[in-house]
């Protein structure tokens, strides 16, 4: 079962790697407030991806059973920042796409 | 539930929800591939969070005895885990196309411009560009059967032969091969049928609905029953329109409309469990002949129109 657990993990990533591109592409092409926002968020997410990945890798004990709840709690408010700074990034672009929004929201 | 439980709770829906109110704003304004792929990946996104939530409490309630049953535990989990990586790579590649259609406004697409017959450079240029569209669609199309079928099958002949780990290592790279591959073939399928709509828009003047929502509809479950004959029919239908036109080389076009219906109506029958798999692998054949046809009469309007003299 752990095999399954740290298959679904990895497979997990790939979204991630996806979005990171999507973020590194767009800040070399257009450095700004938003690209770097999403830059950061990705990537924070990204590495935190690999500490919910850790404690999935059969044979590998390093937490007792008190300590990774509170590691995962960590990690989830973590992801939750990153994921943030993320939306925040991805919402500034929406609006640069499509200026018509940014009117009518400020209306 | 304590206080910290609760913010916990709300913490963890808030970047969903925002997800999802972000794709609202932007479909709202704008309906392409890309903001269809946005908020469809964030509405499952949540609708997962939110079912797994209900779900976790009967899963951890136990049996007569009280212990819960971990490995349906375990089992839930990593149905949910990959249900989530679905949903998150749905948005996570309309946020790439968004990104791409964004970074590109510099050099600006033929199609995004306008009037893509104004310059022949432009016409021949975006002719190349859908055969290198198809021929990158059919060959990951291919890879990804190939990753899908090989995989499984090394896999039952390793487990046979007792060879575990290698087995679960030959599971995951299949697993990833599949998902690569079928990324990129989703990808490839999209800019193709969407730039086909684009010059059957542009020649024959339709404004029943956008080339966006001709594709993005089609990422709807069920409702794309219906929708395919919108997308594939119609476009078929414009397309042997617009080939007809004398500045299009004015000969009947490469194309058959009753092809893409065929290809509909089998596709209301793969909804039947057992024979639906079967038509689904004839419907594989008829899809790719469809849009081989469509590429055809397309590049053919648009290498005929750059051969024409212009006064």
């Amino acid at each position: 079962m752990d095999y399954l657990q740290l298959f679904t993990s990895i497979i997990g990533l790939f979204p991630e790697i996806i979005v990171l591109l999507a973020s590194i592409l767009y800040v070399r092409k257009a450095p700004g407030v938003d690209a770097l926002l999403m830059v950061v968020g990705s990537a924070l997410t990204m590495v935190l991806s690999f500490g919910w990945l850790i404690p999935t890798i059969p044979g590998l004990n390093l937490f007792s059973d008190d300590v990774l709840g509170e590691y995962f709690r960590t990690l989830s408010y973590g992801s939750t920042g990153a994921a943030l700074l993320f939306m925040s990034g991805l919402f500034m672009l929406v609006l640069k796409q499509v200026p018509e929004a940014r009117s009518s929201s400020a209306a | 539930m304590t206080t910290q439980e609760t913010l916990e709770q709300v913490l963890g829906y808030l970047p969903a929800v925002l997800a999802v109110l972000l794709s609202v704003v932007f479909i709202t304004r704008r309906v392409n591939v890309d903001s269809v792929l946005m908020l469809i990946g964030s509405v499952l996104s949540l609708a997962i969070a939110i079912i797994w939530r209900l779900l976790w409490s009967s899963l951890t309630e136990g049996d007569e005895y009280g212990s819960p049953d971990y490995s349906s535990i375990l089992i839930y989990q990593s149905i949910r885990s990959i249900a989530s990586t679905v949903a998150y790579l749905l948005f996570g590649v309309g946020v790439f196309m968004l990104v791409q259609r964004h970074v590109n406004t510099g050099s600006p697409d033929p199609l995004e411009s306008g009037g893509i017959f104004s310059e022949r450079t432009e016409a021949l240029a975006l002719a190349n560009e859908l055969d290198a569209l198809y021929h990158g669609m059919v060959l990951h199309c291919v890879l990804m059967i190939v990753s899908l079928v090989a995989a499984p099958v090394v896999l039952l002949v390793m487990l046979a032969s007792n060879e575990e780990e290698g087995a679960y290592l030959i599971g995951v790279l299949g697993m990833v091969a599949v998902l690569v591959f079928g990324v990129l073939f989703t990808v490839k399928w999209c800019k193709l049928h969407y730039r086909h709509w684009r010059v059957a828009i542009e020649q024959t003047g339709f404004n029943e609905f956008s080339a966006g929502q001709a594709v993005g509809f089609l990422f709807i479950p069920l409702f794309n029953l219906y929708w395919m004959f919108r997308s594939y029919v119609t476009l078929s239908e414009l397309l042997y329109k617009a080939g007809t036109q004398p500045q299009c080389g004015g000969r009947t076009p490469l194309i058959n409309t009753g092809t893409s219906r065929t290809l509909c109506v089998i596709n209301l029958f793969t909804i039947i469990p057992y024979l639906g798999g079967v038509l689904s692998l004839v419907n594989i054949f008829i899809w790719f002949n469809v849009h081989a046809q469509h590429k055809r009469t397309v590049t053919h309007m648009l290498r005929a129109e750059t051969s024409t003299p212009t006064n």
